[in-house]
């Protein structure tokens, strides 16, 4: 039988993942051609940089504030600290990037954990206030540290470019995406919907919601360490309490519990902000007429809870719908 | 061998001795009923056992292993689940996703493997097929892919209980299952009680206000008044005891009595 003998579901699924494989791929090589006939300038790659960092630190705080339900502010903070110890791995120790990446990732995630053990105990406003004050304290600290040059900055060799951001970028979204759709990513959903009950249901919160915390972190972490070896130079105040809060609104913006949303936002955030460049006072005003007309007609942001799907399948229905558990 | 068993269970909340000194056994397979009046600390005697409140003193034994402090994931692990007076779905998830997440304790595979999805499909199929198949079990099979908070009252509860099944438990707790309820929503509800302790070899225990649904389904009832218990005996016994009717039923004894 062959082909025939697998289930409905499942061809479509493949379907599904060869369509989105092509597409990510017809992308990428989208952008390279338009660089080298000079569509794209330097300062559009600048911006598709930063749009790739911004969807993943979108969807890593989705994962956190979407998914789990836990209310973070303090992404930044964590950007900060895969910024500084990436650049420290290759800067000072001299380490391969790829390796300073995970360095970045694996301390912010480290951080993540830290932080969370005791934050996670509160709800709500109580969990944003300690998350907000971690990103100021992590600011602070790194002001404060001679080593990596305190409030002067810290200098760092371009190592980043367009395909590490959206290689990296891509990866993001199918590991987050694979997790909310499995059944650990159904435990933090249920967290998020309902502690009591989570816990009613076998559902260890404090360990779904540490793990949410931490993994979000590694990848804010891993965003900081691009970022950190794109621009050249870093310094606590690109760091700031500002910088969540524009994390915070791709996801709120895109829909709470929404990957696609956060990726669709953070293109156009960072779309937006560069178009309106030339016109700094203007650019302010539009960005919050956007943000506020947004809220109003879509107040569960742009997807709300719903993802980007496919709406046609190729391959041939059979003559009935698959009964689910039928047998 | 009691499956449950309590000891000098008490709480106190400031200087409210919601529950005194509760001493109480359940057998394996029982189907037995918890009642009194409101604020008698019913649901306080429940939050201890399920493990969302700790106890102030005494102790709580399920199938011999004490559980006292025991965190409320753990103490589902140990095969006990429970639903909830006011009723605590995953309101904006599909029914079929609210039974799903309670396949929770039974997942094999890993966190590795959950974000790379690295051959988790059968799997996850099964579980989808499980959820699904105890949802046809309790009748919701056609609400299956509908948002929990749309259901009507008494499906909602229903989804609970199937919920609660998904953990399969020896052991369930149902806390007001008719609160709320008409009376023929009630009627159906003591069917599906007793149908479900028959099919999955269930012990039950139940709190409830309404009078026909503990005295028709509970063949043992246990009466707590100001955090004591005040009797014990068959739905015979219960209905004829004076202290129970000078504390609880009241005016209402000759309801009762029909």
């Amino acid at each position: 039988m062959g082909l025939l003998s697998v289930p409905q579901h499942r061809l479509e699924k493949m379907e599904r993942q060869l369509i989105w494989g092509a597409f990510v791929v017809l992308l990428y090589l989208l952008i390279i051609g338009l660089k080298a006939l000079g569509i794209i300038d330097q300062y559009t790659t600048n911006n598709l940089v930063l749009a790739g960092i911004y969807v993943i630190l979108g969807v890593s705080l989705n994962l956190i504030n979407g998914f789990t339900g836990q209310f973070s502010i303090g992404h930044a903070g964590f950007m900060s600290i895969g910024a500084y110890f990436g650049a420290i791995a290759t800067v000072k120790f001299g380490l391969p990037f790829a390796l300073a990446l995970l360095m970045g990732g694996l301390v912010a995630a480290l951080a993540g954990m830290l932080i969370g053990l005791p934050t996670l105990r509160l709800r709500g406003d109580y969990l944003a206030i300690a998350t907000l004050g971690f990103g100021e304290i992590i600011r602070v600290v790194f002001l404060n540290w001679e080593y990596v040059g305190g409030a002067r900055g810290f200098s760092v060799p371009r190592l980043t470019n367009f395909t590490w951001v959206y290689v990296i970028a891509v990866l993001t979204v199918v590991i987050i995406r694979n997790w909310v759709q499995s059944a650990h990513g159904r435990a933090c959903i249920a967290v998020r919907e309902d502690e009591v009950a989570a816990s009613a249901m076998g559902i260890n919160t404090t360990l779904y919601k540490v793990i949410a915390f931490s993994v979000g972190a590694a990848f804010a972490g891993i965003a900081g360490a691009l970022y950190a070896h794109y621009f050249f130079l870093i310094a606590p105040h690109s760091f700031g309490f500002l910088r969540s809060v524009e994390v915070l609104i791709i996801v709120v913006l895109g829909g709470l519990g929404s990957i696609s949303g956060s990726v669709i936002a953070a293109i156009l955030l960072t779309g937006l902000s560069m178009l309106l460049a030339n016109w700094p006072y203007p650019r302010l005003i539009i960005y919050s007429l956007t943000l506020i007309g947004i809220m109003i007609y879509r107040p569960g942001g742009l997807m709300g809870m719903r993802e980007i799907a496919l709406p046609i399948s190729f391959i041939k229905k059979k003559g009935e719908e698959r009964q689910l558990g039928a047998s | 061998m009691a499956l449950l068993e309590t000891k000098g269970l008490s709480m106190t909340f400031g200087g409210l001795r919601a529950v005194a000194g509760f001493d109480y056994i359940l057998e394996e397979g029982e189907l037995a009923g918890l009642i009194g009046p409101n604020g008698a600390g019913k649901t306080t005697v429940f939050n201890m056992i399920s493990g969302l409140l700790a106890p102030t003193s005494g102790h709580i034994y399920y199938a011999g292993e004490e559980i006292t402090r025991l965190p409320a994931h753990e103490v589902t692990k140990r095969g006990m689940a429970r639903t909830f007076q006011n009723i605590r779905l995953f309101s904006q998830l599909t029914a079929l996703e609210n039974v799903m997440i309670a396949f929770h304790r039974h997942v094999k595979y890993g966190y590795a493997r959950a974000f790379l999805h690295l051959n988790i499909g059968r799997e996850e199929e099964e579980i989808r097929e499980s959820a699904y198949r105890l949802l046809e079990e309790v009748g919701l099979a056609e609400r299956a892919h509908q948002i929990a908070h749309n259901l009507p009252y008494g499906e909602q509860r229903r989804l609970e209980i199937a919920r609660a099944l998904a953990t399969r438990p020896k052991l369930l707790l149902l806390d007001e299952p008719a609160a709320g309820m008409n009376i023929q929503e009630t009627a159906r509800l003591k069917t599906f009680i007793q149908e479900i302790h028959d099919r999955y070899n269930l012990t039950i225990l139940v709190i409830e206000h309404d009078m026909s649904l503990v005295m028709g389904v509970c063949r043992r009832i246990t009466v707590l008044d100001y955090g004591m218990k005040i009797a014990e005996g068959t739905p015979d016994e219960i209905r004829s005891n004076p202290r129970v009717i000078e504390a609880y039923l009241g005016e209402e004894t000759a309801d009762v009595a029909n």
